[in-house]
């Protein structure tokens, strides 16, 4: 589902391409479907994000309850840094699954096998 | 009241109800002398806490992948729970039906500190461990006044109990490998009170979440233990029979509090659990509702 602010997002992004082929002398074909092709892997980078972003604050409520939250946001930071994510902010849908088996492993280390199960499943 | 507080209030107040029992037997087996249904009960309730810790920390043990420290602590207590019961086993009056005057033999000292040393030494090892699996969790040592106050506290009994262990029943410098025995199980007790000062400040930091509770328990378990031995030094220095005695009635809580410990860590996993059976219910429920609207 696109909501307006998406669609009025959209919109500028077509804007701003328009603005570029106005203001080049020529515009070849490969030139509009290389255009496109980025906008398009721009909006799935950002749609994966908030996806996993919904993904992780559910993670995060369920470690928060078990350890509070500075062991949380370390153990998260930790997963993260294992799957060469800068922060847990970049994390998109293809580093998600790895993300949470080392968030898995870490929390098992600490907590045990059915608090790890837990957060295995919170973030599925 | 949630869920998790009902079986909190539960496990306190088992807990509670089985110390409260044990004192009674204990205050009524020193009333009277011969060997009854009190000395036997006293004997069982000293026994039933240590046992019910090792069942729960192998079960604990279980949770845990092969190889990682906290598997090893648990399996540490494990062990440190059957030496309690080992130590219970001869300080009980129905052990002398089987080793008369065991008590007051040479052996007794010699078994005795060699148990308690035993069980210091793998609290701190248990301990360590505890320590380096929090480690991941960078938690960091950011003392604050409090964390002061107590290792002030910890040091200034630290130092009580080491100028006046003279005063402790099995301090007989002709007492031999009991005497020596003695002084390093005594330094291993305040091992271990200090590091638990530290795991206590790593904990500290998850606030009242759920999994700090085992600790401080296990906090509280330790520094109990130091004071009283530093109050049975107090009473014998007196010569006051009462407040020996009072001293002694306070030892028989400490088993009571190692189950507490162990019993709460126990209840965070069955609290887990049912979280989880609860939480996959709804996913299923929601996938079928789904799946309802979308083919009717």
């Amino acid at each position: 589902m696109t909501d307006d602010r998406d669609l009025s997002a959209i919109q500028a992004e077509i804007a701003e391409l328009a603005a570029e082929f106005r203001a080049r002398s020529q515009v070849s074909k490969e030139d509009l479907i290389a255009a496109f092709e980025r906008m398009r892997s721009k909006r799935i980078e950002k749609e994966s994000r908030s996806a996993t972003a919904g993904k992780l604050r559910l993670v995060r409520t369920f470690l928060v309850g078990i350890w509070g939250q500075p062991a949380t946001e370390n153990a998260i930071a930790l997963a993260a840094e294992r799957v060469h994510a800068v922060t847990p902010d970049d994390l998109c849908f293809e580093l998600w699954p790895k993300f949470l088996k080392q968030l898995q492993a870490v929390v098992g280390g600490v907590c045990g096998s059915a608090v790890a199960s837990l957060v295995w499943e919170s973030g599925q | 009241m949630t869920r998790a507080q009902r079986s909190d209030s539960w496990l306190y107040g088992a807990v509670l109800i089985g110390c409260v029992l044990h004192l009674w037997f204990w205050m009524a087996q020193h009333q009277s002398g011969s060997l009854g249904v009190n000395q036997i009960a006293a004997a069982l309730t000293t026994i039933l806490p240590y046992a019910l810790s090792c069942y729960l920390s192998v079960r604990i043990t279980a949770e845990y992948a092969r190889g990682t420290e906290m598997r090893f602590g648990w399996i540490i207590l494990a062990a440190t729970s059957v030496l309690g019961v080992a130590r219970a086993c001869t300080e009980t009056d129905v052990a002398n039906l089987f080793a008369t005057d065991f008590v007051h033999t040479w052996m007794y000292g010699l078994w005795n500190q060699s148990i308690i040393l035993a069980f210091n030494a793998l609290l701190v090892v248990a301990l360590i461990a505890n320590w380096r699996a929090l480690a991941p969790l960078r938690l960091g040592l950011g003392a604050r006044r409090i964390d002061a106050a107590a290792m002030v506290g910890a040091l200034a009994l630290f130092a009580y109990i080491l100028l006046n262990r003279r005063y402790l029943f099995e301090f007989r410098p002709d007492g031999g490998v009991a005497f020596i025995l003695q002084q390093i199980a005594l330094m291993l007790l305040l091992v271990g009170t200090a590091l638990s000062v530290f795991v206590g400040r790593l904990v500290a930091q998850m606030g009242s979440a759920r999994f700090a509770v085992p600790f401080r328990w296990l906090f509280a378990f330790l520094m109990l233990r130091c004071t009283l031995v530093a109050l049975r030094i107090a009473a014998h220095r007196q010569r006051s029979a009462e407040a020996a005695y009072i001293v002694d009635m306070c030892w028989e809580v400490i088993p009571w509090l190692f189950l507490t410990f162990v019993a709460s860590r126990s209840v965070l996993t069955t609290q887990v659990r049912q979280e989880l059976a609860k939480f996959k219910t709804a996913r299923t429920e929601s996938a079928e509702t789904m799946r309802i609207k979308n083919y009717g």
